[in-house]
């Protein structure tokens, strides 16, 4: 530790000591250590619970799916500590995790007042604000309070509002390998000359954007000799987690990662659709677990995935299920304490043919906070009780 | 006041409008005099070409090439390239995803934006209407497997949060009674032919099954219908379409945050003249070609790459070396940069904005730049952008803008 990173870590002991958030400076909070890392994985479309983590001993949830229900002999039993419920097959790459006591299980995560659109949902699990009136990000007034541009990374395309804040957005890298800027030289050199020069309006946020691009080049490009100690599968999603291992690996300094995983909508032809997506899901996440463990960075790293809502219980008549609310969230990792965070589900006592939430979000997301030593009540707004997750 | 109509008011214009243009078609519209300029480019499009395909059902990503490249060569060669531009609007808003509707082919999608040039101009509520029959509609979001049984919601929810009203104007309740009202609305191959054995140039049709459907009577916002066409009747007739909708073509065609007071007058007159009405009204505003209003609009990757190739005189929209693999690499290309014809990332259509400028995409645009090596000489870049002086201004902020 040099002694920069001493005095900004003593600050925040401090801090935190005194248990005023007043006293949270600026500086202190700028200081988070870069030795814990979170990773938020982005279930998009609304991933059905009941599927995922199956009531495979409750009868009535086959009832309630005459067709698309997870066939008994086919759910992974979870054990005692399971209760009564059992994983999809495809999960089956994350039952180490889980008998290693790595893997927790979060049923009906949700909010009050549930909404069912997907975009008004996202919104609300990105702001962390269920009320809506907050525009910005939770990872980006987070984000806001840090003084590095690579605090947080998003793997794809463009950063989604959770990592939108006031002052900056993450940067979006969809890939380390594509990352390179190919213009005739000429062409570059005026590129860097127009970085130079402030304008306004419109305009000037272009040019900002080229000067983040700029900045991104210069950092991304060291990494590309960084290899992943283990095979990933061969999809986007496997592709953007390797990349995150070795951004981790390569020390970008990012404490938070952030990327999606779509195509959970199923309102039709749900069993293979969702079992694709699972698989995809599962694999991935063991391979990334594996890397982390061969650099020796296990511990230090939290997996958060989650999903806008879960779906109805009762399947429709196209083999698919609509929108619900709460849904199931994972939470992994070497440091994390594993286990069901939350009983069975009450397939009589239902809202409006969904769930009722248990637990809500922005428990879990102070947990998630507190692991990269962030303070939760600053970024949500409030008090929220961290759920025990480690 | 009359609004003053000059060079660069017509070049920007043009660009708005048609998101092509070279030097001397802007100094024709200034000859012309804003009205006529105006009436000239809002005129009815020109037919694109008819597409058939060699390729199978299960080939969907060539299909997806070939109709890529004959809309957008389409676009860089018509004498109406407005009315390209618009159908994009309604490509990115009453939206399908290519690669989420795997029964639908090719040629579902091409007609479906045939649909969108055709109807695209004229009252919304015959383009919804037609929307609401559109084989890829029904495929995309479910309504095409919808019983009486248990109806499914998809279309319902999204017609209401994202095509006509937005949230806040009907209840769960509303959702659910409409979601039985399109029950039976689905699709067969034209001929009754089956898909396994059908060629891919064969495209669905809209189909009504009575046996699918519920014909009990549904209270929908306030009222008692039966049918989907009732459920339309109430969302056509209902004012926040028209601001909802129309808000989005002013962001889409003015600035991404239109002043409220443009928005209210703007919903009257799309309601009463269509998108070509709202359209021509904006056109002959003088706030459409005020300061703040001028280079305010982030140009979307397909937008970016007509402007241009036209630019440099390219009618094949290739990137690259042209080889039998150029289509393949063009199409990953405008996916990196964010955009993929026919397939918008989600039901919302795309964000666009300053997301377009995030890291990645931004990067591979610029990256396009190194493609036209070589063609730099002859490139006009009067319309492409503002205040471009030589190839080089490519890599100028405003290179970016529409």
């Amino acid at each position: 530790m040099d002694r920069r990173d001493f005095i900004k870590k003593s600050l925040l002991t401090l801090a935190l000591g005194q248990g005023a958030p007043s006293l949270l400076s600026r500086s202190a909070l700028a200081a988070q250590s870069k030795d814990k890392i979170l990773v938020v994985v982005n279930l998009f479309g609304g991933n059905d619970q009941l599927n995922t983590l199956v009531p495979y001993r409750n009868e009535l949830y086959y009832r309630k799916r005459p067709n698309i229900a997870v066939k008994r002999e086919e759910v992974l039993d979870l054990g005692a500590r399971g209760e009564r419920l059992g994983l999809h097959p495809q999960l089956r790459p994350l039952m180490s995790l889980w008998d290693g006591g790595e893997l927790a299980l979060l049923p009906q995560v949700g909010y009050p007042n549930p909404n069912r659109s997907h975009f008004i949902a996202t919104s609300i699990w990105h702001t962390a604000d269920p009320t809506r009136k907050e525009e910005h990000g939770w990872l980006g007034r987070w984000g806001d309070l840090q003084d590095d541009p690579f605090c947080d990374t998003f793997l794809g395309g463009a950063s989604p509002q959770a990592l939108q804040g006031d002052k900056r957005t993450a940067p979006a890298i969809s890939s380390i390998e594509t990352f390179s800027i190919r213009l005739p030289k000429a062409y570059e050199e005026e590129f860097d000359r127009e970085l130079k020069q402030a304008r306004s309006g419109t305009v000037e946020e272009v040019r900002r954007a080229m000067l983040s691009l700029r900045g991104a080049l210069d950092k991304i490009g060291k990494l590309r000799e960084v290899k992943n100690k283990v095979q990933y599968p061969d999809n986007s999603f496997g592709k953007s987690m390797a990349d995150v291992a070795r951004m981790i690996a390569g020390g970008l300094g990012s404490s938070v990662y952030y990327t999606t995983l779509g195509g959970w909508d199923t309102h039709a032809g749900q069993p293979p659709r969702q079992a694709e997506l699972l698989g995809y899901l599962a694999q991935t996440l063991a391979a990334f677990r594996q890397d982390m463990r061969a650099i020796g960075r296990d511990k230090d790293v939290l997996v958060m995935v989650f999903s806008e809502f879960g779906r109805r219980v009762e399947e429709n008549a196209s083999f698919g299920t609509d929108h619900g609310k709460g849904g199931l969230m994972l939470v992994l990792g070497g440091g994390v304490k594993g286990g069901l965070y939350g009983g069975e589900p009450d397939l009589e006592d239902l809202d409006d043919g969904d769930l009722k939430y248990r637990t809500d979000f922005r428990n879990v997301y102070a947990s998630a906070l507190s692991w990269i030593q962030a303070d939760a009540r600053t970024v949500l707004m409030g008090d929220f009780k961290p759920l025990p997750l480690f | 006041m009359p609004v003053r109509f000059g060079y660069r008011e017509a070049a920007h214009l043009l660009r708005r409008a048609a998101a092509r243009g070279r030097k001397e078609e802007a100094q024709k519209l200034v000859e012309m005099g804003l009205e006529a300029a105006v009436d000239s480019l809002l005129r009815d499009p020109a037919p694109a070409p008819a597409y058939t395909t060699a390729f199978t059902r299960s080939e969907r990503g060539p299909q997806l090439q070939e109709i890529t490249r004959l809309w957008l060569s389409h676009w860089l060669t018509t004498p109406t390239p407005a009315a390209e531009r618009l159908a994009l609007f309604w490509q990115g808003h009453l939206t399908s995803e290519y690669r989420e509707t795997r029964a639908a082919q090719g040629i579902d999608f091409y007609n479906q934006l045939g649909t969108f040039r055709a109807l695209g101009y004229g009252p919304y509520g015959q383009l919804l209407r037609a929307v609401a029959k559109d084989p890829v509609m029904l495929l995309y979001l479910n309504n095409a497997e919808s019983r009486k049984e248990h109806p499914n919601e998809n279309w319902a929810r999204e017609l209401m949060e994202l095509y006509t009203t937005g949230p806040g104007h009907y209840s769960e309740q509303d959702i659910q009674e409409a979601a039985r009202a399109f029950t039976g609305w689905t699709v067969r191959l034209k001929g009754n032919q089956r898909p396994r054995e059908a060629p891919a140039s064969v495209p669905y049709e809209f189909v009504f099954r009575a046996q699918w459907h519920d014909p009990g009577p549904k209270t929908f916002m306030g009222r008692t219908v039966q049918s989907g066409d009732e459920v339309l009747d109430v969302l056509i007739a209902h004012p926040e379409t028209y601001r909802f909708v129309g808000r989005k073509l002013l962001a889409f065609y003015l600035t991404p945050e239109p002043p409220q007071a443009l928005v209210e007058e703007g919903a009257k007159v799309f309601r009463d003249g269509g998108a070509r009405g709202l359209l021509r009204w904006l056109f002959t505003r003088e706030e459409f070609y005020a300061p703040q209003h001028r280079n305010a609009i982030v140009k979307s990757p397909v937008e970016y790459v007509v402007g241009l190739l036209y630019a440099a005189r390219q009618t094949d929209p290739v990137l690259g070396k042209n080889d039998e693999k150029a289509m393949g690499r063009t199409l990953t290309t405008f996916a990196a940069m964010g955009q993929v014809p026919f397939d918008p990332p989600n039901v919302k259509g795309w964000d666009g904005g300053m997301s377009w400028l995030a890291e990645s995409p931004f990067l591979a645009r610029l990256n396009l730049i190194g493609a036209l090596a070589g063609k730099e000489k002859g490139i006009d870049l009067e319309v492409f952008m503002d205040g471009a002086s030589g190839p080089l201004s490519l890599v100028k902020p405003e290179a970016q803008l529409l």
